[in-house]
């Protein structure tokens, strides 16, 4: 009778956890993480195939590591008790075979990391599958400051480290994640919706609360760039005499961006006002032009641009559809590439860096001198420091470094005005620091800037003599540029991802510029074109995914609660039972007992 | 997450009614046909009174919460009126059942708790321990189920010497009888939940003031009953 008894309570237990197996279970929180970039390259000469990023996208329920619970792991253990042991920890990464015990820490679980923890120890470790079973990044709220209120600084306290020494490190973090393939899942997740979880003061790093985290992702489905959208604002003048076009200036930016994780690709890249900065133009001037008497002899174009990040593609693309009796008009292309300022310093009206007009020479175009000179003289006047930077293009070299290149080959004069001196700035690549470069665009140095572009341009339009001490200045007052357009502007593009190859004909984004322009009575379309390229890298989607978040508690204390159970029925029996008839009560179990025995 | 949390919680739930029926009730016979009629009992007042509150009670937004509930006063008085019932119920169930007095009372209100703590918490909390997120609320609901057998155990004694009180001795401590079970009506019980959530006290405090409340009117009830025990022993001497 017992045998079935309890062969039958053990078949009801089977059941009963089979069936608790298929429920829904109820999580405590879903939160949105962003997948980071996955991308594969194929050789056009040897057909090898480079992965980059991560190519696994599932997380099984798994419980969590912090950073801090395996970070002893990295302090330097010295071999001889003798030597002395002042080298700093923080500065030197231990070599890979101590890091060995640092990855093994994690193994089966999902590592929660802080974003610039990652510079202290070597990522590629985890490439490998089976490391862990994934990795969470979070993302601090404020980048340039590597410590908010949840997150430990990863620098010497008493040196405050300079922002430029922290792009750089953010650089090298990026540049790492995205080089490698890493065959974990990596999401990003933002500091603000994890840290009531998890604590990262490495001083209370005991009270981490037993989490379990688990990520349906899907793997996502290859996309290559198959087209491109081009938005144009034509501002035209009176034809000339003979019926043909005057001649036109080229005004050109670019609207897409890059991340390592695509669906965190929303930031103005390199905190680029270039599109807000156009589109400023183009009011500016087209308000001029409806006045007869201030009535330009030059055509305008306005263009907006995609595929920047794939060498630009869009740029290629546009220039050889656009009409032949334009570009034969065409006298100067202008295009601006990032416009930004990192220092939110107000009261400074001077602009860190300056900024930096790039030309090519050599070849059958030449630019005339005078025009990147006017430039510099104007942005003197302005209190801005340009440099002139020529280089030579090399026609093996595919390579665009900046746009001006593209309508240089075709035989245009173009100029771009750019923050960056060179072109393979980690920075400029596009980093996850463009979501929060929006977030405060200088207002005084942005309306300096589009004014300094306006006033150049005015002078090649009304054909101005060029005395400094004659200079006038025509945008003022009435024609004074407005910040509030560039930030409005800023504003709405920073709330859709624009990374290229995930962008389609009919991006809301783009019909809002087209509708912008429109407003202030610019001839404007928009264009798409397909793309076929030779050499393609191939990006895959299922960017985003859902985390969801369980809170556990360890077996023993499941245990403790049980034996507390039981200690709870035992006290109440004693109390309700009376001491002594509880003292016989046990003395006769023991006595029944003996007797068996 | 595991076995052993729900073990805990189902040892809380089960056991301690059981514990403490056998020793109120040691050595005493005629206990399975209280407990068989109050278990019916319960049922069947449980039954009826969705009935009605399905029929009379209006609709309301709010969801099933723990202990963030929002007082409504109609939906609450009709509520009061409807658990009445329970009043009936176990006064129906006190009549049928056969023996003494103590084992009538303990049975009926053991019996009664159980029911209630089985159908309301125990598939929940077989479902909720077994998950993999970690709740305190099973073994809240567990120790509230026992706190709510000390109510019962209270308010059947009450219904019992209204029962046997009331057709001989009409005096004024009937008034207070009379007051008494009105104050422990489960409703009222639920009011001063509500009234508590209000000032944010839910969890584990929540808890011991409702034992505090229910161990009050034990004592209370029991000494009225005991006095009208005494009552009655004096009369029959006579």
């Amino acid at each position: 009778m017992k045998n079935l008894q309890r062969s039958q309570l053990l078949l009801c237990f089977f059941v009963l956890t089979l069936v608790y197996n298929l429920l829904p279970v109820k999580p405590l929180e879903t939160l949105p993480v962003y997948r980071l970039l996955h991308s594969e390259q194929v050789s056009s000469t040897t057909g090898k195939t480079f992965i980059r990023g991560t190519t696994s996208a599932s997380v099984p329920s798994s419980q969590t590591k912090t950073y801090f619970e395996c970070a002893e792991y990295l302090k330097n253990i010295p071999t001889n008790l003798n030597q002395d042991t002042s080298t700093e920890t923080e500065d030197e990464i231990p070599p890979n075979n101590e890091q060995e015990d640092f990855v093994k820490c994690f193994k089966g679980t999902v590592a929660v990391f802080p974003l610039f923890s990652l510079l202290e120890f070597d990522i590629s470790l985890f490439s490998e599958g089976g490391t862990c079973k994934g990795i969470l990044v979070v993302l601090p709220r404020d980048l340039l400051t590597t410590k908010t209120q949840e997150f430990v600084t990863f620098q010497n306290e008493e040196e405050q480290e300079s922002k430029e020494e922290i792009i750089k490190k953010l650089g090298q973090i990026e540049s790492l994640l995205v080089e490698k393939e890493f065959r974990v899942p990596i999401y990003f997740i933002n500091e603000d919706e994890v840290s009531h979880l998890f604590s990262f003061d490495n001083v209370n790093s005991d009270k981490q609360g037993n989490y379990n985290l688990k990520i349906v992702g899907k793997p996502g489905n290859k996309k290559k760039i198959k087209q491109v959208s081009s938005l144009e604002a034509w501002l035209p003048t009176d034809l000339d005499e003979e019926g043909k076009l005057k001649p036109t200036i080229i005004i050109t930016a670019n609207y897409d961006t890059f991340s390592i994780s695509p669906a965190l690709s929303s930031g103005l890249e390199s905190g680029n006002n270039a599109v807000g900065v156009l589109v400023e133009l183009s009011r500016l001037f087209t308000k001029l032009y409806n006045n007869p008497q201030t009535k330009g002899q030059y055509n305008l174009l306005f263009v907006l641009n995609s595929g920047s990040k794939q060498n630009y593609l869009g740029t290629k693309k546009w220039i050889s559809s656009v009409d032949r009796k334009v570009l034969e008009s065409v006298e100067l292309v202008l295009c601006l590439d990032s416009l930004s300022i990192y220092d939110d310093d107000i009261e400074k009206s001077k602009l860190i860096d300056g900024l930096f007009l790039h030309y090519s020479n050599g070849g059958k175009i030449e630019i005339d001198k005078t025009v990147p000179t006017e430039f510099q003289s104007i942005s003197k006047l302005f209190g801005i420091d340009t440099q002139i930077i020529t280089k030579k293009i090399m026609k093996n070299n595919p390579l665009i470094s900046f746009e001006h290149e593209i309508f240089y080959r075709k035989k245009l004069k173009a100029i771009t005005i750019s923050n960056f001196k060179s072109y393979n700035q980690t920075i400029r690549k596009g980093s996850l620091l463009d979501l929060q470069s929006g977030s405060s665009p200088n207002a005084r140095n942005m309306e300096t800037v589009t004014t300094l572009i306006a006033e150049f341009l005015s002078k090649m339009i009304y054909k101005q003599q060029q005395h400094q001490s004659q200079f006038i200045s025509i945008f003022k007052n009435n024609y004074k540029p407005n910040n509030l357009v560039i930030q409005n502007i800023n504003k709405m593009l920073l709330k859709y991802n624009r990374f290229s190859p995930f962008l389609e004909k009919d991006e809301q984004f783009l019909l809002n510029l087209e509708n912008t322009f429109k407003s202030f009575g610019l001839d404007t379309k928009i264009e798409s074109k397909k793309i076929s390229l030779k050499k393609e890298t191939f990006y895959y989607s299922g960017t985003q995914a859902k985390l969801t978040i369980f809170k556990v508690k360890s077996l023993l204390f499941e245990f403790f609660v049980f034996i507390m159970s039981l200690v709870y029925l035992a006290v109440l029996y004693y109390f309700l039972n009376g001491k002594q008839k509880t003292i016989q009560e046990i003395k006769q179990l023991l006595n029944n007992r003996k007797k068996n025995n | 997450m595991s076995f052993f949390y729900l073990f805990a919680v189902l040892a809380v739930l089960l056991v301690v009614p059981f514990i403490y029926f056998r020793i109120s009730t040691k050595g005493q016979s005629k206990k399975k046909t209280s407990i068989l009629y109050g278990v019916v009992a319960y049922l069947l007042t449980t039954l009826l009174k969705m009935i009605l509150m399905a029929t009379f009670l209006p609709d309301s937004d709010q969801e099933e919460a723990d202990f963030t509930a929002q007082f409504e006063p109609v939906s609450a008085i009709i509520t009061i009126v409807v658990s009445s019932l329970d009043a009936l119920g176990c006064f129906l169930a006190l009549r049928a059942c056969s023996g003494h007095s103590e084992i009538r009372i303990f049975g009926v209100s053991f019996a009664w708790s159980s029911a209630e703590s089985i159908l309301s918490f125990f598939f929940v909390s077989w479902i909720g321990c077994l998950k993999p997120e970690f709740n305190w609320v099973y073994m809240q609901n567990a120790l509230g189920s026992n706190i709510n057998l000390l109510k019962q155990i209270a308010f059947t004694h009450i219904i019992w010497v209204l029962w046997k009180g009331k057709f001989q001795n009409p005096d004024k401590r009937n008034i207070f009888i009379w007051l008494s079970a009105f104050f422990i009506t489960p409703e009222l019980f639920k009011l001063s939940e509500v009234l508590l959530s209000k000032f944010f006290i839910f969890g584990w405090v929540l808890l011991v003031l409702k034992f505090a409340v229910a161990y009050g009117l034990f004592i209370t009830s029991k000494k009225i009953y005991q006095s009208f025990e005494q009552l009655n022993n004096n009369k029959k001497k006579n």
